[in-house]
């Protein structure tokens, strides 16, 4: 006990020398990474938000447009949660029509979605709703889902939604006022966390997502750099999806459409997309650890996958522009590839230089500076930002150990890169049925 | 063949001959004739259908065989020409063809389109007139509806149509027609002509099969019904839907309206947003409120408006009614043939016999046996003849069941005296009073009927489609029959055993 006593009592003393004795410039050099990577984007971040925000720049102007809309949800084996789904869209405020696509993969297996979504069919005149369930009874992946939905829409703009996911009263009319540009082509909507107050995984996931989609998205919105129209949560205009044929079958089909856009934008300038913050759909998070770690390893291999397997084109700056490859080299390569490698090779080198005291006072040290980063983006973001400040004040004093998930994620994507780079893991992660990810072609 | 050409541009019904020029007319006639006067020496030219039904009728023309060519570019003329010749009974029949195309059923009554004279409208018309030919005069009196119905399924088989299917049509009273029937029977308004074919399918001239069904108003049998959901309590239309909101986290509920503020939804109670169903709140439930007298209930009633005579009544006294498409019986050919429609065969056969009605002959009967009574040596005999035959008869062997039928009468005429009485009851027994006959020469009469009969029906084959049987009773009998009706029940016991 007093072993270990002695032991945090040198580590502090250690620390405290960390903070008093050195000079700024070892001070920098220990949070490189940091400084490097994370601590311009939350700059910029708070600067571009609250110019957004209390100066109403980078507003869009939106106007009153109604179109008929059609929302594609996608079910698997939610079960009876499929109805949350179904219900939050039946019961937009949205004055103008909504046809209700509820396409069940594999629906043989999944009866019971299939059996909930069912009870819903039919027409509701009065309220302007409709809604069509069609059962895929073999298993045929997400993006077979939705190409088989995109096919039955008759509405000008589409949705791509998730079964798992519900949505709030006013999204439809809040997402669907963007379009009345003509070359706004896709938006993306904003995903927040349900069961954010269910364990520490998924307050955490409700923090990661406040600030990598809720502000991040708007921050690279306000550029014109949105990296990812989301797959639970997608509004596209019909035609034109239906011009560039819809999903490809593979996993994270979100993602890939998003580069597919890009490739389509790098010839017709004037296409535009964006992220509408104000459309909001909520979504149940894994709740264990085991759980957010399998479901990060799928979205991190996907990267890979998409990036370097099958969208090579994004790194030539000839075909997306400068701008757009500044972004992707920047945001995508070193943040996502290069930092977690960066980071551990970085602490490994420390590691060897120093004694296990040092580096334990050094890593307490860089952990203090992600949590305080964390709490002052979080804290900005209830204050500036959050529309359910009520619930988002409740997560600050989670951020203090927030950067333990962070750093785990972190980890984890790297297992992840080395997994899918060597050994193709998007093949097996089970999201999509294994004959069908044998034919895909890449 | 004689053609008669209907065309307004004529001052009246004229007589055109080959040898006469078309100018000297007066007038421009733009149909090419000349090829058509290789086949014929004269056409004839009439403004309208009806002066030529009436001039047509004077001059005796119809007995030979004619076409009428409705000639015109207006649909409405067209239409009102084909219809007034399909009511007429004389040109119910008639080879019909017109000149332009008309989307309306009316064209079902035509027998084609030809914007000019043919050769294949010629050969049409005279294959239908082949078979006009064969069959035997109408014996109806054109006023009668017995001649309508005959001209109709004359029209079936003359067309050689196999079938009347029923025709979607808002204007019917029960929302389908029939548009042969229709035109032909000259109903008074769409859908009427249905009773017509019915009572055909009752003489088995017509048979059915079900296509479709219809809703009818119990008052007025029409079919223009309007559904319409109303307040159980005072049977208002102006009921509106109102659905409830509960909130969860103040446990609010009330109706949707008193939470929204401009385009958002507002908790009344602690005035916190509503943002999400399934996270701020749930609608429990949904109720109907009565905007008249402010009635709240969960499923309105259901009645039923009329269009037609505006009454109301509930959806259960709707009255449903199946659609047929109707079709001729083999039997139904044959009278289309014959002319002759059976109302009843008992009764047809009864009639030629001359029978009495029953209660008088019941009654003659009675005063018989109490004559025999107190005068032992006037004797008397009562003949019962009972026959049936079975419906599949008419359609397989019709022409035999009506020789057969000739031949039953004249068989009974020969054997009985003028003095005899007959009388048919049940419309199934016949029976003849024999006065002033003792039992041998009952016996001897019914004898003859019975083997002559019977020696019919084995040589026409006809055994297994009529049952036959006869029975007699004779005065002073071993039973004391004390009125006719003891008698006439005796008679019928012995038929039906």
């Amino acid at each position: 006990m007093e072993a270990i006593l002695s032991y945090f009592h040198a580590v502090y003393v250690y620390f405290s020398n960390i903070i008093h004795n050195t000079t700024l410039l070892e001070k920098v050099i220990l949070i490189l990474p940091y400084l490097l990577f994370d601590f311009p984007f939350a700059v910029g971040m708070i600067i571009v938000l609250t110019l957004k925000y209390y100066f109403g720049f980078f507003r869009k102007r939106k106007a009153n447009y109604i179109p008929h809309v059609t929302t594609i949800i996608t079910a698997y084996s939610e079960g009876k949660e499929v109805r949350k789904s179904i219900e939050s869209i039946l019961n937009q405020d949205y004055p103008g029509e909504i046809e209700i696509i509820v396409v069940v993969d594999g629906a043989k297996r999944n009866k019971e979605t299939y059996e909930f979504a069912k009870s819903y069919e039919g027409i509701y005149p009065e309220r302007k709703r409709k809604v069509l369930v069609i059962p895929k009874w073999e298993r045929g992946g997400r993006a077979s889902s939705l190409n088989l939905g995109l096919k039955y829409a008759s509405g000008e703009i589409t949705m791509a939604l998730d079964g798992d996911t519900s949505y709030d009263v006013d999204m439809v009319r809040k997402a669907v006022s963007h379009f009345w540009d003509k070359n706004v082509v896709a938006v993306s909507g904003n995903l927040r966390i349900r069961n954010w107050d269910k364990t520490l995984v998924t307050r955490f996931q409700a923090i990661e997502y406040s600030i990598s989609i809720y502000m991040a998205k708007q921050f690279l919105d306000a550029f014109g750099l949105l990296n990812n129209v989301s797959g639970a949560f997608g509004i596209f205009r019909t035609d034109f999806l239906k011009s560039i044929g819809g999903w490809d079958a593979g996993t994270a089909e979100d993602l890939d459409l998003t580069l597919r856009i890009k490739k389509y934008k790098s010839v017709y300038l004037q296409v535009r997309f964006g992220f509408a913050e104000d459309a909001i759909g909520l979504t149940d998070g894994p709740e264990t650890w085991k759980g957010i770690l399998k479901q990060r390893q799928r979205w991190d291999g996907d990267l890979v996958y998409l990036f370097f397997k099958k969208h090579t084109f994004v790194f030539n700056p000839l075909i997306t522009g400068w701008k757009e490859a500044f972004y992707l080299y920047y945001a995508t390569f070193f943040q996502q590839f290069l930092i977690p490698v960066f980071v551990i090779l970085y602490y490994i080198k420390l590691f060897l230089k120093f004694s296990v005291i040092e580096v334990s006072a050094i890593v307490t040290f860089i952990y203090l500076i992600y949590a305080i980063h964390t709490f002052v983006l979080m804290l900005f973001f209830v204050v500036v930002v959050s529309e359910r400040k009520k619930w988002d004040i409740k997560l600050l004093p989670y951020t203090i150990l927030y950067p333990i998930y962070g750093f785990l994620l972190r980890l984890n994507a790297l297992y992840a890169y080395i997994d899918e780079a060597f050994f193709d893991a998007h093949k097996r992660t089970g999201y999509v049925p294994p004959w069908v990810a044998r034919r895909t072609k890449f | 063949m004689i053609p008669v050409i209907i065309f307004e541009s004529v001052p009246s019904f004229i007589k055109f001959r080959s040898n006469i020029a078309r100018e000297e007319l007066g007038i421009q006639i733009p149909i090419e004739i000349s090829g058509f006067l290789n086949y014929f020496e004269t056409v004839y030219f009439s403004p309208t259908a009806e002066e030529a039904i009436t001039v047509m009728d004077e001059k005796g023309l119809f007995t030979d065989p004619h076409l009428f060519y409705v000639f015109s570019d207006k649909e409405k003329f067209i239409e009102d020409q084909v219809i007034c010749l399909r009511r007429h009974h004389e040109t119910a029949l008639s080879p019909l063809f017109i000149s332009m195309n008309l989307y309306t059923n009316i064209i079902d009554v035509t027998d084609g389109v030809f914007k000019s004279f043919s050769e294949n409208m010629i050969s049409k018309a005279s294959e239908i007139w082949e078979i006009l030919s064969k069959f035997d005069p109408n014996p109806y009196a054109a006023s009668l509806p017995e001649n309508k119905r005959i001209s109709y399924i004359r029209f079936l088989t003359s067309r050689k149509l196999e079938e009347e299917k029923p025709v979607l049509q808002k204007d019917s009273i029960k929302g389908f027609f029939y548009p042969r029937a229709y035109y032909i029977f000259s109903s008074k308004e769409k859908g009427e002509e249905l009773d017509e074919l019915e009572n055909l399918k009752m003489h088995k001239i017509l048979e059915s099969e079900i296509v479709n069904k219809t809703s009818l108003c119990p008052f007025c049998k029409y079919y223009t019904l309007i559904f319409r959901e109303v307040c159980p309590s005072c049977g208002s239309v102006r009921i509106k839907i109102v659905e409830f909101i509960h909130h969860y986290s103040c446990g609010y509920i009330g109706p949707v309206d008193e939470f929204i503020k401009g385009d958002r939804l507002v908790c009344p109670k602690c005035h916190e947003e509503l943002k999400h169903i399934g996270v701020d709140y749930d609608k429990p439930l949904e109720k109907y409120i009565c905007d008249d007298c402010g009635a709240r209930f969960l499923e309105p009633d259901i009645d039923v408006l009329c269009a037609n005579c505006k009454k109301k009544f509930k959806p259960e006294d709707v009255e449903s009614e199946f659609i047929n498409k109707y079709f001729l019986t083999p039997f139904g050919k044959m009278v289309a043939f014959e002319g002759k429609l059976p109302i009843n065969i008992f009764e047809e056969v009864s009639v030629s016999l001359g029978v009495i009605n029953y209660s008088a002959f019941s009654y003659i009967l009675d005063k018989f046996i109490r004559i025999s009574e107190r005068y032992p040596e006037r004797k008397f005999c009562v003949i019962g003849i009972y026959f049936s035959i079975v419906e599949e008869a008419f359609a397989e062997v019709p022409l035999k069941i009506r020789t057969f039928l000739k031949d039953l009468i004249s068989i009974i005429k020969d054997n009985i005296r003028s003095s005899d009485i007959l009388s048919a009851s049940e419309d199934k027994y016949l029976f003849i009073l024999l006065p002033e006959t003792p039992k041998e020469g009952g016996i001897r009469v019914y004898e003859r009927i019975q083997s002559r009969i019977n020696k019919l029906l084995v040589k026409n084959k006809l055994t297994d489609f009529i049952k036959f049987r006869i029975a007699l009773e004779c005065s002073p009998s071993t039973d004391k029959f004390s009125t006719s009706q003891e008698l006439i029940k005796a008679i019928i016991d012995k038929l039906r055993s």
